[in-house]
């Protein structure tokens, strides 16, 4: 029979194999990664997700503004447990903020907006990022040990989910680019259709003259073609 | 003819295209070679006729623009 910890960890990563294609883009998978690692702990105040990419980190999404402000703090002394996490690439457990003295600037800021505890996890985001789940809770002790071996099990499988998410959404922007190139294209072969009509030029001339019109107006090549191709229309009528 | 190409290519990196977002925008402005053989041109490991290096020239110019900085490189057909 399958543990809490296996049960929940299953469903959880059918649910978002599910909904990868429903996500508008790769932030809305990271804020379910956020959202999702935050309801498996009973104890989670509130959670966010750290990337570090060239070096500089960001709060990509949060389920609260605590988290924010807590994540702000360390951002602006490059230093505290989920920027250790993500960069180290190890779990950071805190049991109480207050009486832990490795990072002052992370322990003020945590007091001050009531969170007591934190579990900073790393996430495997490819080679060009770092990243960290961060977890946050209101009472000292709020993460038990059996909520960090969720925890852990949770990171690695939120890790797959945002590799094939990115992944995703590579090959969706490169679609779109691709679709958007192809309609492009498509006027300029019509102007360049016309060019040979009316002038008798072959295709590579009348490429040339198209692009000799674009460089000289310093318009792009679609927009000289797509008013060739509409003056050639009303010319028609 | 080396260091023409190699201004192709140079402009391409500085621009933060891949081989195949390049051969993306060649596409678009009509250009008619597959991405391995625009990839073999950039590389020197095959040849191009005039109009096809120009199809380049303008995908690459086309993106200065797009990047507010100068399209200047020279097409080879006049």
């Amino acid at each position: 029979m399958p543990d809490r910890a296996e049960e929940t960890a299953a469903g959880t990563v059918a649910w978002w194999y599910t909904r990868l294609t429903d996500d508008e883009n790769l932030q809305a998978a990271l804020r379910r990664v956020a959202e999702a690692g935050c309801q498996l702990l009973s104890n989670c105040q509130a959670a966010s997700v750290t990337v570090i990419e060239q070096g500089r980190p960001v709060t990509v999404v949060s389920t609260a503004d605590i988290a924010l402000a807590v994540d702000a703090a360390q951002y602006k002394v490059d230093d505290g447990p989920c920027l250790s996490a993500a960069r180290l690439q190890r779990i950071i457990l805190i049991d109480d903020v207050a009486a832990d003295d490795r990072w002052p600037m992370f322990r003020d800021a945590a007091i001050d907006e009531g969170v007591r505890a934190s579990l900073s996890i790393p996430l495997k985001l490819g080679s060009a990022a770092q990243g960290g789940l961060n977890l946050y809770g209101d009472q000292p002790g709020a993460f038990a040990d059996d909520d960090q071996d969720l925890a852990v099990g949770f990171a690695a499988q939120a890790s797959i989910v945002i590799a094939n998410a990115q992944a995703y959404w590579a090959a969706f922007d490169s679609t779109k680019n691709l679709t958007a190139a192809l309609d492009s294209r498509a006027v300029i072969e019509q102007a360049k259709g016309v060019l040979i009509a009316r002038h008798g030029l072959s295709d590579d001339e009348a490429f040339t003259q198209l692009r000799r019109r674009s460089q000289d107006a310093n318009r792009k090549l679609r927009a000289i073609a797509a008013e060739i191709v509409e003056q050639a229309r009303q010319d028609g009528r | 003819m080396t260091g023409e190409i190699d201004r192709l290519d140079t402009a391409r990196r500085q621009l933060g295209l891949s081989f195949q977002d390049l051969w993306v925008r060649y596409i678009g402005v009509g250009g008619r070679c597959d991405a391995f053989a625009l990839r073999g041109y950039l590389t020197g490991r095959s040849v191009l006729a005039d109009v096809d290096h120009d199809h380049i020239v303008l995908a690459l110019n086309e993106a200065l623009g797009d990047a507010c900085a100068d399209p200047s490189i020279a097409y080879r057909l006049s």
